[in-house]
């Protein structure tokens, strides 16, 4: 059965991109507009991996982060953060909130499903 | 069902963002509290950055990072306007018809976007100094 990724992000292109990458490398891509509807939709779909942007209205990043980690059954998921360059400062705060990793944008969709495969063996 | 196009998604995110920057910019007032206007020009900003750099819009990404960091500045108080340097210079650059009507991504999106945000970034420097 294929896996299931939410991916968390404010900006339609970005989600539209993710989405269609791990798609097309065989996986079941949830989206969510933002941190409130990703906690939302991590509770109705059950996904074995979390891929979230940083900045985002209602719910941030590191907040959702936070969040997801308390629920009992997401503990050990992966979750991935989407950072640029300026943000090492958020880099450490979503470290520090239970992030496995992070992809720093601009970044190649075959860097994307690698670190798809390397977290979702 | 048409298939999806990224870069398209962006551009049309790009006319949504700008023209919300420039509704907030429009409802800022020199003396009011801007803490709020400012985290959404900042994220708007950074939305236009990341998913720029994302679609291979460097000049797009290079300038709006420029604007995130006066933003920056002015959200943490470094800067003494934390309102009146954005505020001021931002007001000034919309006051500008010209530079008003280049704020739009369609058509030669590139060109008007890197136009305005250049323009932006003048007008910011120029009010910190007069401001100092």
């Amino acid at each position: 059965m294929s896996k299931i990724i939410l991916t968390a992000d404010d900006s339609a292109s970005m989600r539209e991109v993710i989405s269609l990458t791990l798609r097309t490398a065989g996986y079941v891509v949830v989206e969510a507009v933002d941190g409130r509807d990703a906690l939302a939709k991590i509770v109705a779909s059950a996904p074995h991996l979390l891929i979230t942007d940083l900045n985002m209205p209602n719910l941030d990043g590191i907040e959702l982060i936070r969040q997801v980690r308390a629920l009992p059954h997401c503990k050990y998921m992966p979750i991935v953060m989407l950072t640029t360059e300026s943000q090492d400062a958020k880099k450490q705060a979503g470290r520090a909130a239970g992030a496995s990793g992070w992809i720093v944008k601009p970044f190649r969709s075959e860097q994307l499903v690698q670190v798809a495969k390397k977290l979702l063996p | 069902m048409p298939s999806p196009n990224p870069v398209q998604t962006f551009l049309n995110e790009a006319e949504d963002l700008l023209a919300r920057i420039e509704v907030i910019t429009l409802e800022l007032s020199p003396g009011e509290p801007a803490e709020d206007a400012i985290n959404e020009l900042f994220r708007d900003f950074h939305t236009l950055k990341g998913s720029g750099a994302m679609f291979g819009f460097d000049a797009v990404a290079d300038f709006t990072h420029h604007v995130e960091t006066v933003l920056d500045q002015a959200r943490d108080g470094n800067l003494p306007l934390s309102e009146p340097l954005v505020i001021q210079s931002l007001g000034k650059f919309y006051r500008n018809l010209e530079f008003v009507s280049g704020a739009t991504i369609m058509g030669d999106g590139r060109v008007a976007l890197i136009l305005d945000l250049a323009g932006l970034i003048r007008h910011a420097g120029t009010g910190g100094n007069q401001l100092s």
